[in-house]
């Protein structure tokens, strides 16, 4: 009974969150599932779209309707890592005397929005990786862990290529999801232009806090996987791989190099979390395909052929599941 | 497992058994259809049992390993629940995590029990009954098949009694059985049995000429025509049923007679009239003996119940009349004339009268024969015939007489060439033939008739040189006519 009553609470919780949402942003609501189930799951996101389309609005109200401290660093090529994680500061305390102490950075916050990270250097952008593949910051041999939950949000400006570092496949891999922002359609920015007319602040109220954020980690964490689901995700990931054996005629065809067991374990923890966002106790197939785009289009590279054949990373992934479907039944 | 679970699993394991039991006596249907159309066309003889085994076994065999293989497991039952009812595994987490404990675990179970409970097992484990069904129908139909075709030997038959034989009488015939007509009607028969198979003949000419069109028509016919005639002749041949009567009696004399008539021996009847006038009428007081005679006549007319118009009939009555005039008048004023004029008289009416009725017996076998033979119908085509015959089947005479039948005395030697009463021998109906057109052995009298009308074709179409027609005609006729027998 108190599983049960945890998972209605999970439920609402959700529905809160997606409500309070609604209030700010227009539209998008893939967008906001995968984001929502990212920071259950305890990933990051990589959020590809061109400017005006709500992605720090998204990050801002997100913060807000979960009542976790916010923070926006927007990349420059300038910007220096220690300008992210913090540095050592030389202090006169009050007899005088010079001390050093950290002053911390932007990234010590609950919900960071990593904007146009694709601007920085890689050596800013390889300092921001870090903290968000371990959750903590060394600096000067000292090593200050970020408090939990930790979710960056991170930005990618489709449009403007020029002078911008792109980030390597190694550190792509370190976000669980890369998602699409689309531009709204009329409807969507006939909203839009109303409800920024009356105020451009985010009107979402605190829905759950950061340790309801776990606990609802946690319980998504318990829902069972079976292991013809698994071999299922196993198979989709291992099958991007052109170099093996055993793999599918689409990766052979369309990709270069294919995606990282990152992948695999990233389609399993999103796909129980949403299943128990969709009200499910089990994961099942349904719910790996429904995340094979997010989680797999960053983490792997299409060859000339697929661009030849004016094939997105998208279409390629698509053809990978109908095959994995095939091969399944 | 929960209620809805094995509400499913249920469903399947029903659906398996009627998919195995239909697979298995689909194909048991097949083989046996098989195996009966090899046998119906003899390509293959299989005894009944054997057949049976052969096809109930592979069935079973087949419907276990059907039920086998489509019998599900808890792990497949759970995937064909998922995939008929889009249930997002559901089922197959439910039955992988059967022995686990947790609370998401038990929650899952619950949830899931709960749906397959409130959903329905409609379209569930019955995959492929309909194409399933469609092959035991054929199969089915197959083994009906098999059993309702004729085989070989049944569509020989089918073909021979559903094709009708055209027929029409031949010149031949047509002549032979004017030429038998005139031979009645010339004959020494009685009157109204002679005018009666002349009617009879000459309907059956009629018939076969103008309204018969096929072999069957014909054959039926010509029986009815040959019954007529043996009626016609047991109706006027009295002799047999009044000597039996006599026969009866205690009386001496009145069995002689009776034997007398019995014998039917027209030439005998004077010698043995006259032995019993001798032995037993030749006495002073003949009166009442003569009275007693008369009345075991008429007594033993009356009680053969035969008609009383025929010639024997008359003949006996007008004796008994004579006789009661000599028992009336005592006949001793005469001294024995009387009575010797009523025995005189009554030989001369018996030797008419047995004459009549032995030709009547002569004409009705010739009758018989010639039908039988010229139109081909065997004696087992014959209904019961000979009805009033002695039961050793002779015609007049005993045993000791040189004119019996050779089948009938062990003793004799049965020739090639013939057969008959009297001094007239007939062709053998007792050797066999090979006939070419049948290839088997036949009945020399079957087969005559045919080569008969073989060789008058032949002539009509020029093919036999006038000195051999002669030769060919004279064989013929010894054949169908008989010839004197010269030993």
């Amino acid at each position: 009974m108190e599983n049960m009553e945890r998972v209605a609470a999970f439920s609402q919780k959700i529905a809160a969150i997606k409500e309070q949402l609604a209030r700010d942003v227009v539209g998008q609501q893939e967008i906001i599932d995968n984001v929502i189930i990212a920071i259950i799951a305890g990933g990051n996101v990589l959020l590809e779209g061109v400017p005006g389309v709500g992605k720090t609005r998204l990050v801002r109200s997100l913060a807000k309707t979960l009542q976790l401290p916010f923070s926006r660093i927007q990349f420059t090529p300038d910007l220096m890592p220690s300008d992210v994680t913090g540095t050592n500061i030389v202090e006169k305390d009050d007899n005088g005397k010079l001390n050093t102490s950290f002053r911390k950075g932007p990234i010590f916050a609950n919900l960071v929005l990593a904007d146009e990270i694709n601007r920085a250097t890689p050596k800013t952008q390889s300092a921001m990786l870090e903290v968000m593949q371990e959750h903590k910051v060394t600096v000067a041999g000292e090593t200050y862990k970020i408090d939990e939950p930790f979710f960056v949000l991170a930005t990618e400006n489709p449009v403007e290529q020029d002078g911008t570092y792109p980030l390597p496949e190694a550190q792509m891999d370190r976000f669980v999801f890369k998602l699409l922002m689309k531009f709204p359609n009329k409807a969507e920015l006939a909203d839009i232009v109303r409800m920024t007319q009356i105020t451009m602040e985010e009107t979402a109220e605190a829905s759950v806090n950061g340790e309801e954020i776990m606990e609802m980690r946690a319980l998504a964490a318990t829902v069972p996987v079976i292991g013809d689901v698994l071999n299922y995700a196993i198979n989709l990931v291992s099958n991007t791989h052109p170099e093996l054996d055993d793999t599918s005629v689409t990766a052979k065809k369309y990709i270069k190099y294919g995606a990282s067991p990152r992948a695999a374990q990233a389609l399993i923890t999103c796909a129980k979390v949403r299943a128990l966002v969709n009200g499910n106790y089990n994961v099942s197939y349904a719910d790996i395909d429904a995340l094979a785009c997010p989680v797999l289009r960053h983490r792997i590279k299409v060859n000339y052929t697929a661009v030849n054949e004016r094939l997105t990373a998208d279409d390629v992934i698509g053809m990978l599941v109908r095959e994995n479907k095939k091969l399944s039944k | 497992m929960g209620e809805g679970f094995k509400k499913f699993k249920r469903k399947m394991c029903v659906g398996a058994w009627i998919r195995g039991s239909l697979l298995g006596v689909a194909v048991g249907c097949v083989i046996a259809a098989v195996l009966t159309t090899l046998s119906k066309f003899e390509i293959l003889t299989i005894d009944k049992i054997i057949m049976l085994i052969a096809s109930v076994a592979p069935a079973v065999a087949v419907a276990g390993i059907v039920v086998l293989v489509l019998m599900p497991s808890e792990k497949r039952a759970a995937k064909k629940i998922d995939r008929a009812l889009n249930f997002g595994e559901r089922a197959q987490t439910m039955v992988a995590y059967k022995q686990h404990n947790g609370p998401m675990i038990a929650l899952q179970r619950v949830d899931a029990d709960n749906r397959l409970s409130a959903a329905t097992t409609r379209g569930v484990g019955l995959r492929g009954i309909v194409a399933i069904t469609v092959a035991f129908v054929l199969a089915a139909a197959m083994l009906v098949t098999a059993f309702v075709i004729p085989g070989k030997a049944e569509a020989l038959d089918d073909s021979n009694e559903e094709i009708e034989i055209p027929w029409a009488i031949s010149e031949y015939q047509r002549v032979a059985l004017e030429d038998l007509i005139r031979e009645v009607r010339e004959s020494e028969m009685e009157q109204e049995a002679k005018d009666s198979t002349v009617d009879t003949l000459e309907d059956l000419l009629y018939a076969l000429t103008k309204v018969v069109e096929t072999e069957s028509e014909m054959k039926e016919t010509v029986i009815a025509a040959i019954v007529d005639v043996d009626l016609i002749s047991d109706n006027a041949n009295t002799y047999l049923a009044i000597s039996r009567k006599m026969l009866e009696s205690e009386d001496d004399s009145m069995q002689k007679l009776g034997k007398i008539i019995e014998l039917l021996d027209p030439l005998s009847v004077r010698d043995k009239m006259d032995v019993l006038y001798v032995s037993n009428f030749m006495v002073s007081d003949v009166a009442d003996l003569a009275t007693a005679f008369a009345a075991g006549i008429e007594l033993a007319l009356e009680g053969a119940m035969t008609d009383n118009e025929i010639y024997l009939n008359i003949a006996l009555y007008n004796f008994a009349d004579s006789l009661r005039l000599v028992g009336s008048d005592g006949d001793s004023s005469n001294d024995g004339l009387q009575t010797d004029n009523a025995f005189a008289t009554a030989c001369d009416d018996l030797v008419d009268a047995l004459s009549y009725q032995k030709t009547n017996l002569e004409m009705r076998d010739k009758v018989i024969a010639k039908l039988t033979e010229l139109f081909g119908i065997k004696a087992d085509e014959l209904p019961d015939l000979n009805a009033n015959l002695p039961s050793d089947g002779n015609v007049g005479g005993d045993k000791n007489d040189e004119n019996v039948k050779p089948e009938d005395d062990e003793d004799e030697v049965v020739s090639d060439g013939g057969i008959g009463t009297g001094n007239i021998i007939y062709g053998s109906d007792e050797s066999y033939i090979y006939d070419p057109e049948k290839k088997e052995t036949v009945l020399y009298g079957e087969s005559l008739g045919a080569y008969h009308g073989k060789y008058l074709e032949d002539v009509l179409s020029g093919q036999i040189s006038d000195e051999f027609k002669d030769l060919l005609d004279a064989y013929f006729d010894v054949l169908f006519s008989g010839t004197e027998d010269k030993e």
